[in-house]
Formats: C-alpha cells, structure tokens, sequence
C-alpha cells in the first residue's frame, strides 16, 4: 500500500472521523504537543551548549543530561502520541507534506544522537568531557536538528495548499 | 487619536503590509515560537524548582542566575516578534478575545513575578539550598506554570481564530 492511499484508508477510519470533526480534539492536541516542544527546547540547547563548553561549565555534563535527559523521553513520547493522533485526523495534510516527511527523519536522527548522548554518559560519566572534538560536533548537529524540527513543523501548516 | 485609529495606522504601515503580503509572517512566526518555547521553557525549569519537582539539588539563586538570562533575552525577542506579527494583522487581532485574554495573561505573569521578587524572594537565604521551598514560593511556582500553559494556549487560538 502507497502512502496516498493509505491516506484514503486512514482518513475514511471511524477514528479519523472522529478527531477531525469532534472541534476540540485538534486544537487542544495541538496545544499540548506545541508545550511538550516548549518542555524539550530549552533543556536540550542548554545541554548542547554545554557540550560545546560555552555554557554551565560549574556542572559536570554528565549531571545535566541525567537532570534534563529524563524529562525529554517523557515529553518526546506525547509528542509522538499527541502527534499520532493530529495524523490520524487529518493523514494527508501531514503523511503527504515534504515538511512532515523531513521532519519525521530529523526527530529520528536526533532520537538517536540523544540517546547515544546518554548511553555514552552511563557506561562512562566523563566521556563527553574526554572527547571534546566529538562533544561540540554531535551537539552542534543536535541544535541544528531541534531547530530545523521547530521550522519544519510550523512550516506544514503554511505548505499545506502548496 | 483613538486606539483603533492608532491600530489601522499601523495596519496599513508599509512594514505591516509587507509582512502581511509576503514570506516575511511565517518565517516572523516560526521565530515567534521558537522565542516563546525558550521563554517558557526556561521559566518551567525555575517553576519545577521552586515546586519542588525538579533540580532539587541546585541552590535557587544559581538556577535563577543560569535561566534568568536566558528568559530575559528570549522575552525581549518574543516581544519584537509579537509586535511585528500584531502589526501585520492589527485589525484582526486587536478585537479577538482569545488575543486578549493572552495579553491579560502576560500581566498577570508580570505580576506574579514582581511579586515573587519583591516579597517571596527576599528570605531566599533562608531556603537557597532546601529542597522544601516555602508555600509562598511554591504558589510563584505554579501560578507562574499554569499562566504560561495559558499563554501559549491562547497564543495558538489567535491562530485560527483571528487571521
């Protein structure tokens, strides 16, 4: 089955019905998914800049990620529900948009730079302190990654009669 | 010169139709929402603290001097984010509720916070490195939080409510 008309199938579901025509459920799902990006964003820039040694020096790095990690599975996983839902309302308008699609890959890659980023920590607490080189390039690409996801999410709205 | 005049003057502003006819409002946007996500999103690690929730183990006033900073700045940028979106759709905006209510909102906050800093913060020797922090602080802390959830809730309602 190709995308297009797994669209046709998703959008003629009972549950497809349901989240596009109950008026509330989009809006408030929106909102929620757009605080989990909130919950995510600041955690995740200070902790890449701490990476790349411009910020929080006092806190080994190790102690920020177990502080900040944690929390962003968590708010990551209802993003992923919250957005499962907003995709099951309304399939075309996310699973055919380039945005959509960029974006999927992106919070893909940076799922696992992140929890590569942690699984280094837990078999050794200064791995990213001994390896500075490294540090600033995966967390240069993390930052990059968050605010392109940010663009790109936005930008489905604006794309999507274009 | 009464408000709504002052509002369709800078309706018609050659910046606010600019914006209003070009590419210009969703890239001013996109930034308008990273600004807010940076701006909440640092005041939530302070919030969490001072609820007792998260950071426990970090003095206040260090996690203050780290996250302040950061909120500030994004305020400042949120705010000239704000104006130049307001701008482009003055008329729209200017009479919609839920654009209201958020602009409410972002007073109350301010007020909380003056609060905080003017009364609640002023003992915060006492309970700087306590896990528990006092109920005054803990009312700052969740006023604060469910203020901002407000804001951006009704910022996504001016949204598709008012353009």
């Amino acid at each position: 089955m190709l995308i297009p008309e797994f669209c046709d199938w998703l959008s003629q579901t009972r549950a497809s019905e349901v989240v596009s025509t109950v008026t509330w459920i989009i809006p408030t799902t929106q909102i929620v998914h757009i605080v989990c990006v909130t919950i995510i964003i600041v955690p995740m820039l200070m902790l890449d800049l701490r990476m790349i040694g411009m910020r929080g020096t006092n806190q080994s790095i190790a102690a920020m990620a177990n502080r900040f990690i944690p929390p962003i599975w968590v708010a990551l996983t209802i993003l992923f529900l919250t957005g499962v839902v907003l995709t099951i309302g309304e399939p075309g308008r996310e699973l055919l948009s380039d945005a959509f699609r960029l974006k999927m890959v992106m919070v893909a890659a940076v799922a696992v730079i992140t929890y590569f980023v942690q699984r280094r920590i837990k078999s050794e607490p200064t791995f990213w302190e001994s390896r500075p080189g490294l540090a600033k390039v995966v967390a240069l690409v993390s930052m990059v990654l968050w605010l392109s996801i940010l663009t790109a999410g936005r930008m489905i709205a604006y794309l999507e009669h274009g | 010169m009464d408000v709504p005049n002052i509002i369709q003057w800078l309706y018609d502003t050659s910046l606010a139709t600019g914006i209003r006819e070009s590419f210009w409002f969703p890239g001013i946007e996109t930034f308008h929402v990273l600004a807010i996500t940076n701006v909440v999103g640092s005041i939530m690690i302070l919030d969490l603290r001072l609820l007792n929730i998260a950071s426990r183990n970090r003095p206040v006033r260090e996690l203050m001097s780290e996250v302040l900073p950061w909120t500030w700045i994004s305020f400042v940028l949120a705010v000239s984010s704000g104006f130049l979106l307001f701008i482009s759709r003055a008329i729209n905006y200017y009479p919609s509720w839920p654009f209201r209510v958020k602009m409410l909102l972002l007073v109350f906050a301010g007020v909380n916070m003056i609060f905080f800093h003017l009364i609640t913060f002023r003992d915060v020797h006492l309970w700087d490195h306590e896990m528990k922090t006092p109920v005054a602080a803990r009312i700052a802390g969740g006023v604060s939080l469910t203020l901002w959830i407000a804001i951006i809730a009704c910022g996504r309602i001016v949204g598709w409510t008012a353009s």
